[in-house]
């Protein structure tokens, strides 16, 4: 089974973070590939995937140690299809047969010659006024000629994209190919139409030989009509921001006022215009208000959106894709997927319409509930941040007296684990990091829907990133983490006694061991 | 959780029905045999009836470490250990126990004519001997390795 998911520009980036949440919670395939396409590198969504990459990669590497998992989380294996250098993000404007440029002034001018140049450099002009020439490109794509020219087969990752597939297809393997990003921003929207196209005419004309016939084209489109899904996530307009009216300020880049033209116009190409590969399924994803962003950045850093409930409903349509079939008697499947939500209802103290998202909006993931599998995850991650971290770092500075904490000594010491050691310590900083992550991401969710009160999670319970300051739910009556109805959250006291009364193992190799403990406590709120 | 209670209450009966019972054992026939070399009693009385009235003493004297065991496994059984853990606490326990032994040894152990210090040792190891013995295995996991000396037997019981 091969899995990829493009993540492209800053909305595709956020989604892909949502998606990791969600495989760490368990709702992912065995194996997902991931290929993140940016020109705008920098972006701080790229950052935290990034770290978010790293630290998902250490933990999972140690409960893979473990042969017989009673939970699932951390349980996809997520492989990044890294770009030349080992860059995290496929930036084409990178593309190293050019050079690297910035301004589609340089790009074209490396790029057209030879004895169309002349009418290349005129089709050029035409399409980009004098301004859009000369503007900075790092902050995102204009126009699909640019990436177009920039798609290089032969290039990472797409030299190792493709051949997987080619592969997979020869061997009668299914292929899902699934997109993230947005109809309306700069990369994602120029990519959501190129990307599938190039991959699909690289692998027909790879697997149709050096010198095709129309036949051995028509064989090689039918074995991957066959054999590979297509697949994306439409976003369309769910934020905005405000330009500053400084127009030095603002250059050329995404228009908020464009943004709902943009993304019908996209629309209406996909219906229209588009060439192979048909998209099997995608999934049209929106808001009636779009949220205003504070901050306005054109690109780079500071350009730090706020997460959105819609990126993580398209990372729940990546994952929903596994069961798209390519084809039903034979005839190959097109599905156009909306969710929809319910009217809103009176709230009970003000009898005004409130437009409530709660998890009831949120579809299930192969009859998975997705509040459920990352309200696992939240216990875990909540336990392990005010529990079991600070616990350890007191071992590791000797003012704890670890050697009669039941969990510190059949989980750890007994099993051969000294968490001072460099290994361990790298692996439970990945853990508190990740964790404090997702509760950054859950915190997140709920400021940034305007119009919507967003009510997934007891985010009361961890308003900041100071675990050692969040309050402690108390009672009997307490809520759960992600305010779950038909399962009781242990408390810590229980998340600790229950740590403690797991049975002593023997020494492992390595980290094992630590990856036992990890096991340990994801499988507590099963 | 259910299940945590549960196995934790049914290993802290086992403890105490074990203690109980090898303790019973023990002044049944090993101690009885011991004692029969280190002590005499007064004159005009034989050893068995002193022997007899040893046994009657600690049959008021096993149930205050039973008890109290009793007592450690609830404390165990509610309290998290999070705070740290609480061997202080079980050698408050066990100290208890000795007093209270000492006391009632002094109190209501037969006279002898010698060796009475033996039957003195005796029961006050015997009351704590059976507190850590229901303990030292049996206490719910959250303060399994408080009593002195459970680390290396449970490492070597697996339980």
């Amino acid at each position: 089974m091969s899995y990829f998911v493009v993540g492209m520009g800053g909305s595709g980036a956020r989604a892909t973070e949502a998606l990791l949440y969600l495989c760490a919670a368990g709702l992912g395939p065995d194996e997902l590939r991931l290929v993140f396409v940016d020109s705008d590198r920098a972006n701080d969504a790229w950052r935290r995937v990034g770290e978010l990459v790293t630290a998902y990669g250490e933990i999972r590497g140690l409960v893979q140690l473990i042969q017989k998992r009673a939970s699932r989380l951390f349980h996809t294996a997520v492989q990044i299809q890294r770009a030349d250098g080992g860059a995290l993000v496929w930036d084409p404007l990178a593309t190293t047969t050019v050079g690297p440029h910035n301004q589609l002034n340089r790009l074209f001018a490396g790029l057209a010659q030879g004895e169309h140049a002349q009418g290349e450099q005129l089709v050029y002009q035409a399409l980009y006024s004098p301004a859009q020439r000369a503007a900075n490109l790092t902050i995102g794509l204009i126009g699909a000629a640019v990436l177009a020219k920039c798609f290089d087969p032969g290039q990472a990752p797409w030299n190792r994209v493709i051949p997987q597939i080619r592969q997979a297809v020869a061997n009668a393997q299914s292929v899902w190919f699934f997109l993230l990003g947005s109809l309306f921003g700069g990369t994602g929207a120029t990519g959501m139409r190129l990307i599938p196209r190039m991959v699909h005419e690289s692998l027909v004309n790879r697997m149709a030989g050096a010198n095709p016939n129309q036949a051995a084209l028509n064989q090689a489109v039918a074995a991957i009509q066959a054999q590979v899904r297509w697949g994306a996530a439409f976003l369309l307009p769910y934020f905005t921001f405000t330009r500053p009216a400084d127009p030095d300020q603002c250059g050329i880049g995404p228009d908020p006022a464009t943004f709902t033209l943009r993304a019908q116009q996209a629309i209406e190409y996909f219906n229209q215009f588009a060439r192979a590969p048909q998209f099997n399924r995608v999934y049209a994803l929106g808001v009636q208000t779009p949220v205003t962003q504070a901050n306005f950045s054109l690109g780079g850093q500071q350009q730090s959106n706020t997460p959105h409930v819609v990126e993580l409903l398209a990372a729940g349509a990546a994952l929903d894709f596994q069961n798209c079939p390519t084809a039903v008697n034979d005839q190959i499947v097109n599905e156009l997927r909306l969710v929809a939500r319910g009217d809103p209802q009176n709230d009970p103290k003000t009898n005004q319409p409130v437009d409530r998202f709660e998890w009831q909006d949120v579809p299930p993931i192969d009859g998975r509930s997705v509040q459920e599998w990352l309200g696992r995850l939240a216990d875990a991650a909540y336990a392990y941040l005010k529990l079991f971290y600070p616990a350890l770092e007191e071992v590791r500075a000797g003012k704890r007296v670890g050697e009669r904490t039941p969990w510190y000594v059949d989980l750890l010491t007994s099993r051969g684990v000294a968490p001072a050691a460099q290994g361990a310590r790298a692996k439970l900083d990945a853990m508190k990091d990740f964790s404090l992550a997702f509760f950054a991401w859950l915190r997140g969710l709920h400021h940034g829907a305007a119009g919507m009160r967003v009510e997934l999670a007891n985010i009361q319970a961890f308003p900041d990133d100071k675990p050692a300051g969040w309050p402690e739910p108390q009672g009997r009556g307490r809520t759960t983490l992600l305010l779950e109805t038909n399962r009781k959250g242990l408390s810590l006291d229980a998340v600790w006694k229950l740590m403690c009364d797991q049975s002593p193992g023997r020494p492992k190799p390595g980290l094992a061991g630590l990856g036992d403990f990890f096991e340990a406590l994801f499988s507590l709120g099963r | 959780m259910v299940h945590y209670y549960f196995r934790n209450s049914l290993l802290a009966i086992v403890g105490i029905v074990f203690a109980a019972l090898l303790m019973t054992f023990l002044l049944w026939k090993p101690e009885p045999w011991l004692l029969g070399f280190l002590v005499r009693p007064p004159q005009g009385r034989d050893i068995a009836s002193w022997l007899a009235e040893f046994q009657r003493f600690h049959e008021l004297l096993l149930p205050v470490p039973l008890l109290v065991a009793i007592l450690w496994h609830l404390f165990a059984l509610v309290n998290s250990g999070r705070e740290g853990d609480d061997r202080l606490l079980w050698l408050i326990a066990a100290a208890v126990v000795g007093l209270a032994a000492v006391a009632m040894a002094l109190t209501l152990l037969p006279p002898a004519e010698a060796g009475a210090f033996w039957g003195f040792l005796f029961s006050v190891a015997n009351a704590v001997g059976a507190f850590w013995l229901a303990t030292v295995l049996w206490t719910p996991a959250a303060h399994k390795y408080d009593p002195p000396g459970s680390s290396s037997l449970r490492g070597m019981t697996k339980l």
